[in-house]
């Protein structure tokens, strides 16, 4: 029994000191965690770590995206309308890429093996666009369908979800650092964070991948989820809500205005 | 001070919605109108997706509808026979206009669907204030002849199921009653209105209906056919932000204070001349969003994907 304990001590001293044997992770991601809470505006966080001196770095932070509805305008009758409707598969739903140089000065090969080229051509070769025509769903052909991919990546763009920003990761030495702008329409989930370092002789080695979760917090979460879920609970608290907040302040105001004007009060309806 | 709405899923600044909300507020108690139709326009207008505005407005009507539909039903100003009667349109209406909205987001065509027909009632509403109220200054007054009612009015009395209506004081067709409530009932799910602007009109007009009692109905069957459309565009849309609603509603409250001392000041040919100029604004630039190129021909379709 007690060369078993000790055996099991040994192994629980080696299972604690491991972390200590191997160096501390090569990339760190601080903080790891962003929550979108109501007063969610956006966040930043810090991806930092070491690589082979003299190296170039190449960060690339993204997300799975779902599949998701475009619309194309057109004019009709002089009016602006939707003239077609399509869905775009594949694209991810996070995409940001911080070089700490241009790339056009890294080796071509390994700005298109990462996926990383300034007019997201990656991006685009990975999007699948089907249409809907008579209850038939039809992939469209590269040229209709890269339209449609570029609408997408403009209309992220916009939002702060997909960005390519050359020089933005700064390298002393062997370290490098950068600051991610987590935008205010980021998607929940795991944003997985990529690290390359790319030598003066143009070998690349990856780094340990990193996980920076978003995830919703509070009454974000909380009616978020409700109403997904639950919908009919949803409407009903929703209207509930409404109506205790409406008679509630409705009657203060009356007391208010009976202290301050020493009268009834105006009725909206008169 | 920026808030995140948990169902548009996007920060806005709490004091452009609460200043939104006290804009309409103020306008409310100047004019004696919900305003609703004004607010769900100008929510767009402040980037707020068109079917969050209109859903989140109706939500907020509920709340604003509801202290005053009590006040008028303890004063004796509800004639509750027409307002179930008119409620069965309204449920039925809201509950197909939130489908309907279901439908043209599904295809991309809600916002330009709504932005025309809300073109279109702002239209009539803006005009015909404006022409009434130019018409009363000038001393004009409409020559209205009772012995000889309008030809709808001859179309409605000849309608089966006539009934009496007896805290109005007026006899009409409950298929009448039923179809007007199921236009307004549509048009609050799709505007994200209260629809008094079609409802006090066909009630003192065409029924003929004291004011008093119009204005009771109509808030009780306002609180009801709002919290239905609440509930259904909940289920069918996903698009209730009720932290936007109660924000809104919190603006139009306190607007709503100013609005009601203002008023006492202003003629009220002149209140209206303002109210039909600011509803005939509204409706140009709904007008120029809807001819103006948009910046991209590519555009999310509302309702699918996202997160």
């Amino acid at each position: 029994m007690r060369v078993l304990r000790l055996l099991a001590l040994l192994a629980g001293l080696c299972w604690l000191f491991t972390p200590l044997a191997v160096a501390a992770p090569a990339v760190t991601v601080e903080p790891n965690t962003i929550n979108v809470g109501i007063d969610f505006t956006g966040a930043q966080t810090t991806v930092k770590g070491t690589v082979p001196e003299g190296a170039q770095v190449i960060i690339k932070a993204s997300a799975p995206g779902h599949p998701i509805g475009l619309s194309k305008k057109g004019r009709v009758g002089g009016l602006w309308m939707t003239v077609e409707s399509v869905t775009v598969d594949g694209m991810p739903g996070f995409y940001q890429v911080l070089t700490s140089a241009e790339l056009s000065a890294m080796p071509p090969e390994v700005v298109r093996e990462a996926g990383v080229d300034p007019d997201f051509a990656a991006l685009t070769a990975m999007a699948r666009v089907t249409a809907k025509h008579e209850e038939q769903t039809v992939v469209l052909e590269a040229a209709a369908a890269e339209d449609y991919a570029r609408g997408l990546i403009d209309i992220n763009r916009q939002k702060g979800l997909y960005s390519i920003r050359e020089g933005a990761v700064s390298v002393n030495g062997d370290r490098f650092e950068a600051v991610l702008d987590i935008p205010a329409a980021v998607p929940r989930g795991d944003i997985k964070i990529e690290v390359l370092a790319v030598g003066p002789d143009g070998t690349v080695s990856a780094l340990e991948p990193q996980v920076l979760k978003v995830a919703s917090i509070g009454l974000v979460k909380g009616l978020g989820e409700m109403a997904r879920t639950n919908p009919v609970a949803y409407g009903l608290l929703a209207v509930a809500i409404a109506l205790t907040t409406g008679l509630v302040i409705a009657n203060l105001f009356k007391y208010l205005q009976k202290l301050i004007f020493k009268d009834e009060g105006v009725s909206a309806h008169h | 001070m920026e808030i995140y709405l948990p169902i548009a899923g996007m920060p806005v600044n709490v004091f452009l919605i609460l200043g939104l909300g006290a804009l309409v507020g103020v306008l409310s108690g100047l004019f004696g109108v919900g305003g609703g139709f004004l607010l769900t326009p100008l929510l767009i207008f402040a980037g707020i997706p068109p079917a969050v505005a209109a859903a989140s407005d109706t939500n907020q009507i509920v709340a604003a509808s509801a202290s005053g539909a009590l006040a008028h039903k303890r004063l004796g100003n509800v004639d509750v026979k027409m307002g179930i009667i008119y409620l069965i349109g309204g449920v039925l209406g809201g509950t197909a206009g939130a489908q309907l909205v279901r439908v043209l987001r599904g295809v991309g065509n809600y916002d330009v669907t709504m932005k025309i027909v809300y073109v279109i009632m702002l239209t009539l509403v803006g005009g015909f204030m404006l022409i009434e109220s130019i018409n009363a200054l000038r001393g004009k007054k409409k020559e209205a002849d009772p012995n000889k009612p309008s030809a709808f009015k001859r179309f409605v009395q000849r309608l089966p199921l006539q009934t009496d209506f007896k805290v109005s004081g007026v006899r009409t067709s409950i298929i009448f009653v039923v179809g007007l409530g199921f236009v307004v009932g549509v048009l609050a799910a799709l505007l994200g209105v209260g629809g008094g602007f079609i409802t006090m009109p066909a009630m003192i007009y065409l029924l003929g209906m004291p004011t008093i009692v119009a204005i009771g109905t109509d808030l009780f069957q306002i609180v009801f056919t709002s919290m239905n459309v609440t509930i259904q565009q909940a289920i069918a849309n996903h698009t209730v932000d009720v932290v936007l609603a109660i924000l809104l509603f919190c603006g139009s409250t306190i607007g709503a204070q100013f609005g009601a001392r203002f008023s006492k000041r202003f003629r009220g040919e002149q209140l209206r001349i303002i109210l039909a100029a600011i509803v005939l604004c509204v409706m140009a630039k709904l007008v120029f969003d809807l001819v103006t190129t948009p910046e991209s021909l590519i555009t999310l379709t509302a309702g699918k994907g996202g997160h």
